[in-house]
């Protein structure tokens, strides 16, 4: 797993929701702590800074849920494009 | 035959015999004839709307699966600098079945709901610019469930095309998951897959899911018939002619209202999924106590389930995720300058139109479209003042996570959600509006209630009445929310105090409920979309 | 032995569940007797007991009973009858009534009464439109297959529709019959201790059985809806012509004397069903009354219906009982209602008390 960006994305899940702590956490979407407009805004975010088009197959649990979720969301799909 | 007559019982009793005695293969096909049979005695004819659905999708999404299978094959042996070009093609093709069946399942709904609407719409446009009214007005028929099985037949070929779905080669099956009889009246909106899985696995007959089902079934007809209906009491005449009544008496119509929408609809709501349970058929929860929500996003999480999932999963994330409208997003973005702003742009643009479909879903009509927005723009102020709300809290110092809070925010929620029920239960916008500014006005003018005696048939004992089993349903739901499941709790207690408990549901629904000779029965209410 | 050990919960539960079901029953059966109205408490919006006024009468007070369906309840005044002639009566109708509800109710009548004469309302002896109409009011021959398929169609569906809406309301008319708790259960209003402890109170209803309706809905069809006299005369059904033998014989062994009679009706009268009466009124020697063929003094279709000729209000009414409280007295010869100077009273009481009620 890259380091890098597991380390950009926290980044942009704090500018998008500050003062929330995403590490050791498995339940982000299904708690709602990640609701759809939140990851509307970070699908967004993550394809300026990764140029990575989230699709709607995307979004589901194994891949929001963690951050570990995300980073291997974003390498797979910036391997893919 | 609505759920809620005798002749549904024998109807699902005979269904049940059939379903369980026939061999396991022939389980879905029983449920097929069913849910045939109930549509046809609710709108004889009319039948043939869902089957053209069933076939539109059908062909739709096995076109769809086999051009991703031909071009599979084509690929392998393409050169790279062709592979692009193919791709293309295939995509093309996919999207064309997609679209087509999206458009023509659409122009089946709005034909049927929308016509008088989109009628008036334009002849209004037409006769501003002095051209008189090209459109006629004409209500088509409208076949029962169209609003439920049109979206579930968007869902299905939505799926397909995403690939998360595997097209399905029975075309039966589809027209069983469209017309299946326990959501085929008022939802909920169940998914193909978990659906159609369940179809097809064999089920056995089981005594505590017939009880199971049947004290859920229960327990929905004392919601409907013991609070809705007679909350209806109260709230009927109040909407009929909001003038004749004070503030008071407006604002307990919009109280009792809301009551009343939620019981009838969760009511309907447990009464499906207790009917199906017995069936060993899950369908999807639509509600999970809507008035503990602390925010309006919250409450639609809560209230309709499977309607926002269906918008959330179909419009909003295809809109907001889709390369056309990051383009657009990214070009209004350079207007902006506030980083806030920017960031909720692609969001407040999809959401604007979930708002619109889900006002739109309701009713045709501009009440409708107002109903919707009235929510977004609510919950985009709401957002959008995020930052100042925080201000305003660390300066009161204001502890967040306390429970006076918490109870701030839920009550605020249950009125933001019950003025929204005027606007949606009132006749027309203005009458919502003069409403709202009559309660206002007598809050503080009037706080006797006006035109109390125009209630008939609502004594006393009804208030006690309807107090105590909104107390009963408090109870149950805070029970619920707290996860501790009140089922399972009844029916694990020993029979000297279950069974008393289960002949005080049937007796209060019996005598308690308002219906008879003296009562107009009330329909259910979302059985009419 | 998983299956085994769920096949036996299963039927501990159904054993279970079918134990239930019986309490569940027993107690309705029970609370319909509570909840079943006072009468004297007036109308009070509710629906008045309209099918068991007689029980509320004093024992052996009454000479005459009337039995029948919705025509008759709406046909007879018992308290008008009373002071015109001094004949006391009451009315034992309902709503849909079949025959064999009929001898139900005779015999129950006997347990409490011991009238000169049973009327019989003759409507209840034939089941629905009568054939002639029905053809009628059908379309006329349609034209090519597709029309023909679709027709079938409709008409099962519609039939089952109907059988549905109407399957409910008979199955629960029949359980009101029984166990009136669905009919009565809004009286939880009005229970009070007694209701519990004496559940069975006798309760005297002003109007004796007669539903009132002062609604005008003229009857607009064809004047001559008896058709032919020289018709044939109409099938009665199988259990119809068995019930009817029951409640002959039944009079016969309490020497009561049985009446047919007829009140007007123009959706479901025909002179092939008037034939079919008279047949049996002639052959056992009955006294057949057919308002009909002869219209009682001051009715007409104009203002005495309340549903467009189906059932009469109370204009129409009061015409035929005046009218029929002179053939009971003249022709049938039922003498003045022997009774005490309270219960005089208690009938003209009643009497003022129907009429101020409107």
């Amino acid at each position: 797993m890259n380091e890098n960006v597991r380390e950009r994305i926290i980044e942009i899940l704090k500018s998008v929701k500050p003062g929330f702590d995403f590490e050791e956490k498995e339940d982000l979407m299904d708690s709602g702590v990640l609701d759809s407009m939140t990851i509307v805004m970070l699908a967004s975010e993550i394809k300026d800074e990764f140029d990575a088009g989230i699709k709607v197959t995307d979004i589901i649990p194994e891949n929001f849920n963690s951050l570990e979720g995300m980073t291997r969301m974003v390498e797979r799909i910036a391997a893919e494009e | 035959m609505s759920y809620t007559t005798l002749t549904f019982l024998f109807f699902l009793l005979a269904t049940g015999i059939l379903y369980f005695a026939l061999p396991k293969k022939l389980q879905w096909p029983v449920l097929l004839a069913a849910s045939l049979g109930f549509f046809a005695l609710w709108c004889g004819k009319l039948i043939w709307m869902p089957a053209v659905a069933a076939f539109v999708i059908y062909a739709a999404a096995l076109y769809i699966q086999r051009t991703d299978r031909n071009f599979r094959e084509l690929l392998k042996g393409a050169e790279p600098s062709e592979k692009k070009s193919l791709k293309k093609k295939r995509d093309r093709r996919k999207k064309a079945a997609a679209a087509g069946a999206v458009i023509m399942l659409l122009a089946g709904l709005v034909a049927a709901k929308y016509m008088g609407f989109f009628g008036d719409v334009v002849n209004s446009l037409a006769a501003f610019f002095g051209k008189g009214h090209p459109i006629p007005v004409f209500h088509i028929l409208m076949p029962l469930g169209i609003s439920y099985y049109t979206l579930m037949a968007i869902s299905y070929v939505a799926d397909v095309y995403r690939g998360t779905v595997k097209a399905e080669k029975n075309p039966f099956m589809l027209m069983l998951f469209l017309c299946y009889f326990p959501h085929i009246v008022e939802g909920p909106f169940d998914r193909y897959e978990p659906l159609c899985r369940q179809f097809r696995e064999p089920h056995y007959l089981d005594y505590e899911k017939i009880r199971d089902g049947g004290i859920r079934f229960v327990w929905g007809l004392f919601k409907k018939f013991v609070i809705a209906d007679r909350a209806a009491l109260i709230a009927a005449p109040v909407f009929a002619e909001p003038d004749s009544f004070g503030g008071t008496a407006l604002l307990a119509g919009g109280i009792f209202f809301t009551l009343q929408i939620y019981a009838d609809f969760s009511g309907c709501m447990d009464m499906v999924r207790g009917v199906s349970h017995m069936l060993g058929i899950e369908i999807a929860e639509n509600f999970r106590r809507p008035f503990f929500a602390v925010s309006i996003e919250d409450f639609w999480r809560r209230w309709h389930i499977t309607l926002g999932h269906w918008l959330r999963d179909y419009v909003f994330y295809s809109v907001s995720l889709s390369k056309h409208f990051r383009k657009v997003s990214e070009k209004t973005a350079k207007y902006i300058s506030s980083q806030r702003v920017k960031e909720l742009l692609p969001a407040a643009y999809a959401l604007f139109f979930v708002w619109l479909c889900n006002g739109l879903w309701h009713g045709a009509g501009w009440k409708y479209i107002f109903y919707g927005l009235y929510y977004y723009i609510l919950m985009m102020a709401g957002r959008a003042a995020a930052p100042a709300f925080d201000a305003a809290a660390a300066a009161l110092k204001v502890d967040r996570e306390g429970r006076g809070f918490h109870i701030f925010r839920v009550f605020r929620t249950c009125l933001i959600v019950c003025f929204g029920m005027i606007i949606f239960r009132s006749e027309t916008l203005s009458k919502a509006w003069d409403m709202t500014a009559g309660i206002a006005a007598g809050l503080f003018s009037a706080p006797f209630p006006e035109g109390t005696d125009m209630f008939t048939g609502f004594g006393a004992e009804d208030m006690v009445v309807l107090l105590a089993a909104s107390a009963i349903l408090l109870t149950v739901s805070v029970m619920e929310e707290r996860g501790r499941e009140p089922l399972k709790l009844l029916t694990g207690r020993p029979v000297f105090i279950r069974w008393p408990l289960y002949m005080c549901l049937l007796f209060s629904v019996i005598i308690l409920g308002v219906y008879g000779g003296n009562h107009t029965s009330m329909a259910f209410i979302y059985a009419e979309f | 032995m998983r299956k085994r050990e769920g096949l036996r919960n299963n039927i501990k539960g159904f054993v279970r569940a079918a134990v239930f079901t019986v309490i569940f029953l027993w107690i309705f059966c029970l609370l319909a007797n509570v909840f079943i109205p006072d009468g004297t408490g007036g109308e009070d919006g509710m629906e008045s007991r309209i099918s068991k006024a007689y029980r509320g009468e004093d024992t052996d007070s009454l000479s005459v009973v009337f039995v029948g369906n919705s025509d008759v309840y709406r046909a007879i005044s018992p308290v008008d009858m009373y002071m015109s002639t001094g004949v006391t009566s009451a009315v034992a109708g309902q709503p849909g009534k079949k025959m064999v509800q009929a001898v139900e109710d005779v015999r129950d009548i006997f347990r409490y009464q011991k009238p000169d004469v049973i009327v019989l309302e003759t409507d209840c002896m034939f089941r629905g439109k009568s054939p002639e109409k029905s053809a009628e009011q059908s379309s006329p021959a349609e034209k090519g297959a597709v029309e023909k398929a679709s027709k079938i169609w409709k008409s099962f569906t519609d039939k089952g529709r109907k059988l549905l809406k109407e399957g409910d309301s008979a199955f629960i008319a029949a359980l009101n019959y029984k166990a009136p708790l669905i009919r009565y259960h809004d009286n939880w209003k009005n229970l009070s201790l007694s209701s519990f402890t004496d559940v069975n109170r006798k309760y005297r209803f002003t109007n004796k059985g007669m539903v009132y309706s002062d609604a005008v809905k003229p009857y607009e069809g064809d004047p001559g809806y008896m058709k032919d006299p020289a018709s044939e005369p109409e099938e009665m059904e199988a259990s119809s012509v068995r019930s009817f033998e029951r409640i002959r014989k039944m009079c016969r062994a309490e020497e009561v004397e049985l009446v047919l009679l007829t009140v007007p009706s123009a959706n479901t009268w025909t002179y092939a069903r008037h034939n079919a009466v008279r047949a049996l009124a002639d052959r056992y020697g009955l006294a057949y009354y057919d308002y009909n063929v002869r219209y009682p003094d001051g009715f007409d279709w104009e203002t005495c219906t309340t549903d467009r000729g189906n059932h009469l209000n109370y204009r129409g009414g009061a015409a035929v009982t005046a009218d029929f409280g002179e053939r009971l007295t003249e022709d049938i010869k039922v003498k003045r209602t022997e009774l005490t100077e309270d219960q005089k009273k208690a009938w003209e009481e009643d009497y003022f008390k129907f009429h101020e009620s409107r």
